[in-house]
């Protein structure tokens, strides 16, 4: 079955009045969800999977990506709104996105973010519908060397994105990539800085790490200012994208479109490490325009919304055409779907190719209803900012505590969420830059994994990257953006970044 | 309005699952006789069946189809919880040490728990502070190799050779700490190959890697191999269970070993924490017991590929059972240094 | 407050020293390359290293000052919210969310937002007991009950 009259079968499938339902319910619930500052994308999806249950198979995973997609735009609003992300692919739009709003453009920024998802995903959608089986074949065959290299380059990447001082970057980094090594070594199964603490093993719960560091500092740091002028100033002085907004945000869209979707179509890339690499990259090319980020440049949001989505239209590929899924979203997603009946792999598009298109043409249809439900709504999230601080931030507090409680139903989650709040209080106050803090944490584990994996599996030692062909690729790409990066610092002065 | 919809969105789905499920109106005498049973005031919140790995997980299945059929039989309601961290240590321990005892904590967990109550649990808490109350079903693990790559056409007695003559050649996936490390140690020492451990963190991580050939064998449960099976992506060589799976066609290890103890599987159960009031006990026991043999659980264990057993019907013959299995468990820890004697 | 850049950073120079020094412990050749301890090892090199760094720098007055207090005033707000929150993660177990968060919550927005009696008790008792309502009840995902257990 080709892939015209595969999505023709899809859309028969989607376009009934029962699975539209399902499909828009998903998209309001999930937005609302991921509205809330703290709860994202993956404990939305924990929370409702149970609601699936009784729903024949389309319905159910329609249902499940409308929330995973309303629940990463709900996680974009609270961002940019009041700078705390509901999950780790949303931090860096409230890098930007926040100055946005605080420069009186919260509604282009939300507005935009809504249409750059709804473009990344729509454009990675038709790669998905076309190219499945092709692009499925070439992620498999990434083994442990090519995931090392590709984590390499990644964070040569956005080791770029450090601001400020260099060595307060570093700082961060190895500090971060410490905080994710404490817990089980996956490669020996011994414990590491755990000291026999039960909690300790697990190591820290990333949901957990993210709302404290990013959403409990943030609240601290505006409570020192409660009683000074209003903490968000919003003009509503626009509230569409302009025509330069649209020339500005034109490439880093498509850049961040490919960039996400060839990301998430690797098992263990995603939307977190996408959206991060797509903010480097675009801060790069404003910068070599003579744009400085951290004042409020669209193309911080648009660039990272479109990566992060594509992404997960990238991470699909694996899930539906081979059964693997790449990232714990993924996962949940499988889950749901065996329970329905359905083996995801490579016999479901014959076995199951209603099921299979019908996914596919329901997140089309997701997103067109969060793209119809959301833009009008721009104006009514706005009003948001008008509730008084000293309701809101009560509330974002509470919820951050069940938002950590909820993944593991331990309390120790919301002792860590704590902790890091106060770390990143502290850590923001001294102008440490809390960005290659949490990417350490994410893709040192990574590196770290794929590295010790490849080489177990490597007969010479680190020589196993240099006989694979894509590892070679992927490590020469890496040299070279390091080459590019110090030759254009020793041409002109980077803005805003200084050793000490 | 917003508590409107999804009271109508959870109703729709009740009553969809209602018309989905049928022929479980046969259960009528059953649910009947649960009511019957069924102390006062008892339960008086929501159960909480409790599993230590992730949603969506092999584990996290089975016991959310075990939840919706009690939920079906007895008109409680029931949450599952998934108590996840460590690699199971934490929800364990939690279940074994913390959880209450008044009935409304159930555990659903396997046999992956004996290696955390004798080695990593440090004697804070044993398995014997759980009470086991009814069976569900046991899962083994299937060997499989690319069906194009180097290993296509070889049985796993010409691999094990290979491994033999050609020590550190033959990449195998391993989840280090767990029922796969011990599975290849056992192959190893029986038959005096030695494989090369490329350490992955579950099943599908290495059946991802066989598909790309950047390991010769992988190890997984059914569920995780069984489309690339039927898509003809990967070949089965073996199984781990004592028996044949009636899914797959291959010899059980025992078979190519010509021994009778190199059996691994993942049996799981549903547990209490122990001191349960014996007539909650009663309840729960007898509710959970029915929900496991229901048709409708039954099918579905089946169609994740695990096999089930009708033969442990009381919570005396389960826990005749798990002490079984973990007295094996442990003599192979104290065989391989893992334990003291 | 070059006093407090000098201590953050000298703080950072130990505890990366501590994480070199465990990381040794956990051994740094295993059986194919890299052991448990090698990667934390090389974290704790780069931690210890740029924090030294640091604190020769600040030490010697070189870089940007930055200002941490902004006012007294503010510093008590803050730590008392990051107290009660404390005691609020603490209360949990025992009392239970909708308990601990009514109680907690009002005193909160008096003290730390500065707020007046009514305000404090309705959003203070309103607010817990929206998102109690909201995860336990439409969205079943249970919340710690403590003391509260068989009374909802």
């Amino acid at each position: 079955m080709d892939a015209i009259s595969g999505l023709v079968l899809g859309f028969g499938v989607i376009l009934t009045p029962e699975n539209l339902y399902w499909c828009f319910v998903g998209s309001i619930l999930g937005t609302l969800l991921g509205v809330l500052p703290g709860i994202g994308p993956l404990v939305a999806l924990s929370v409702l999977l149970p609601v699936t249950f009784g729903m024949p198979p389309v319905a159910a995973i329609a249902m499940l990506a409308a929330i995973f997609y309303g629940a990463s735009y709900g996680g974009s609003i609270s961002s940019i709104l009041v700078n705390i992300p509901g999950d780790a692919s949303s931090i860096v739009t409230a890098i930007e996105g926040n100055q946005m709003a605080l420069n009186g453009r919260a509604g282009v920024a939300l507005g935009m973010s809504a249409i750059c998802s709804f473009i990344a995903s729509t454009v990675s959608l038709v790669f998905l519908s076309f190219l499945s089986p092709v692009l499925a074949e070439f992620a498999v065959r990434m083994g442990p060397p090519e995931y090392a290299a590709l984590v390499v380059l990644g964070l040569i990447c956005t080791l770029m994105m450090i601001r400020g001082s260099i060595l307060k970057g570093l700082v961060m980094l190895s500090f971060g990539a410490f905080v994710a090594s404490v817990g089980i070594d996956v490669v020996t199964g011994t414990q590491r800085f755990a000291y026999g603490s039960v909690n300790l093993i697990s190591g820290f719960d990333l949901i957990a790490i993210v709302i404290g560091l990013f959403g409990v500092s943030e609240i601290l740091l505006n409570i020192e200012q409660i009683f000074q002028n209003k903490p968000v100033k919003t003009r509503l002085r626009d509230l569409w994208p302009t025509k330069k907004d649209w020339k500005d945000s034109a490439m880093p869209i498509a850049r961040g479109t490919g960039l996400g979707f060839c990301l998430g179509l690797i098992p263990g890339g995603g939307p977190i490490t996408a959206s991060f690499m797509s903010y480097a990259i675009e801060k790069r090319a404003a910068e070599r325009k003579g744009h400085r980020f951290g004042t409020g440049r669209i193309e911080g949001v648009a660039g990272p919304e479109s990566a992060n989505n594509a992404a997960v239209s990238g991470g699909m590929i694996p899930l539906l055409s081979l059964g693997i899924p790449g990232n714990p979203v993924t996962a949940i997603l499988l889950g749901a779907l065996v329970i329905q009946g359905v083996q995801p792999g490579p016999m479901m598009i014959q076995q199951y190719p209603e099921v299979f298109w019908g996914v596919i043409a329901s997140m089309y249809v997701g997103n067109v209803f969060l793209l119809l439900l959301n833009l009008p709504l721009v104006g009514l999230w706005v009003q948001l900012l008008r509730i008084p601080y000293v309701a809101l931030f009560p509330t974002i507090l509470l919820l951050a505590i069940v938002g950590s409680y909820a993944s593991n139903k331990n309390m120790y989650d919301v002792w860590v969420m704590l902790g890091f709040g106060v770390l990143g209080y502290g850590l923001r106050k001294l102008e440490y830059d809390l960005a290659p803090l949490i990417l350490a944490v994410v893709l040192g584990p990574l590196l770290e994994e794929s590295l010790r994996q490849s080489m177990v599996m490597s007969p010479d030692g680190l020589m196993i990257f240099a006989h694979r062909p894509m590892s070679v690729a992927l490590l020469s790409l890496a040299a070279l953006v390091i080459g590019f990066s110090l030759y254009s610092r020793f041409n002109r002065r980077r803005p805003k970044c200084t050793i000490i | 309005m917003y508590n409107y919809i999804t009271k109508t969105a959870a109703g729709l789905a009740v009553a969809i699952a209602w018309a989905v499920s049928g022929p479980a109106l046969a259960n009528d005498d059953i649910a009947a006789k649960l009511a019957e049973m069924k102390p006062d005031g008892f339960p008086s919140e929501v159960i909480e069946i409790n599993v230590v790995y992730p949603a969506g997980g092999g584990m996290d299945l089975n016991a959310r189809i075990l939840a919706r059929v009690f939920e079906r039989i007895t008109g409680d309601s029931v949450v599952v919880n998934n108590r996840t961290g460590g690699a199971g240590l934490v929800g364990h321990s939690y279940i074994a040490s913390q959880a209450p005892n008044d009935g409304h904590t159930v555990g659903v967990i396997a046999n992956l728990v004996f290696a955390d109550s004798m080695i990593r649990s440090e004697g804070a808490w044993s398995y014997e502070d759980l009470d086991p109350i009814a069976y569900l079903n046991s899962d083994g693990l299937i060997l499989v190799v690319n069906s194009q790559g180097p290993m296509a056409e070889k049985s796993l007695a010409e691999i094990i050779e290979t491994a033999k003559s050609e020590p550190g050649t033959i990449r195998i996936t391993n989840v280090p700490g767990s029922m796969y490390e011990y599975m290849i140690e056992q192959l190893e020492s029986e038959t005096g190959a030695s494989f090369l451990k490329v350490p992955f963190q579950g099943g599908a991580p290495g059946v991802a890697a066989v598909l790309g050939n950047n390991v010769d064998i992988a190890i997984a449960f059914l569920g995780e191999v069984r489309s690339h099976i039927d898509g003809d992506r990967v070949r089965p060589v073996a199984v781990s269970g004592s028996e044949r799976s009636p899914f797959v066609d291959a010899p059980t290890l025992n078979e190519v070993l010509n021994t009778d103890d190199v059996v691994w599987q993942a049996t799981r159960w549903v547990t209490l924490p122990k001191g349960v009031d014996p007539e909650r006990r009663a309840y729960l026991a007898a509710a959970f017991i029915a929900a496991a043999a229901d048709e409708e659980t039954q099918k579905e264990f089946q169609a994740l590929g695990a096999t089930t057993n009708m033969s442990y019907d009381t919570p005396e013959a389960v826990a005749e059972h798990v002490n079984r299995l973990a007295n094996l468990e442990r003599t192979f820890f104290e065989n391989t240094g893992r334990l003291e004697n | 407050m070059r006093g407090i850049e000098l201590t953050v950073a000298g703080l950072w120079f130990a505890f990366g020293l501590a994480v070199c020094a465990q990381s040794l412990q956990l051994g740094l050749i295993g059986d194919f390359g890299p052991g448990s301890g090698f990667f934390p090892l090389i974290s704790g090199i780069i931690l210890a290293v740029s924090a030294g760094i640091l604190v020769f720098a600040k030490s010697h007055h070189l870089g940007d000052e930055i200002h941490f207090w902004t006012s007294r005033a503010a510093v008590i707000r803050v730590t008392t919210v990051v107290a009660l929150m404390a005691l609020l993660i603490l209360l949990i177990p025992t009392t239970g969310f909708l308990l601990a968060g009514c109680l907690v919550t009002p005193v909160m927005i008096k003290t730390a937002g500065g707020a007046g009696w009514p305000m404090a008790l309705g959003v203070g008792i309103g607010a817990p007991a929206s998102v109690y309502l909201l995860f336990v009840e439409v969205l079943n995902s249970p919340l710690p009950r403590g003391i509260l257990r068989g009374i909802i």
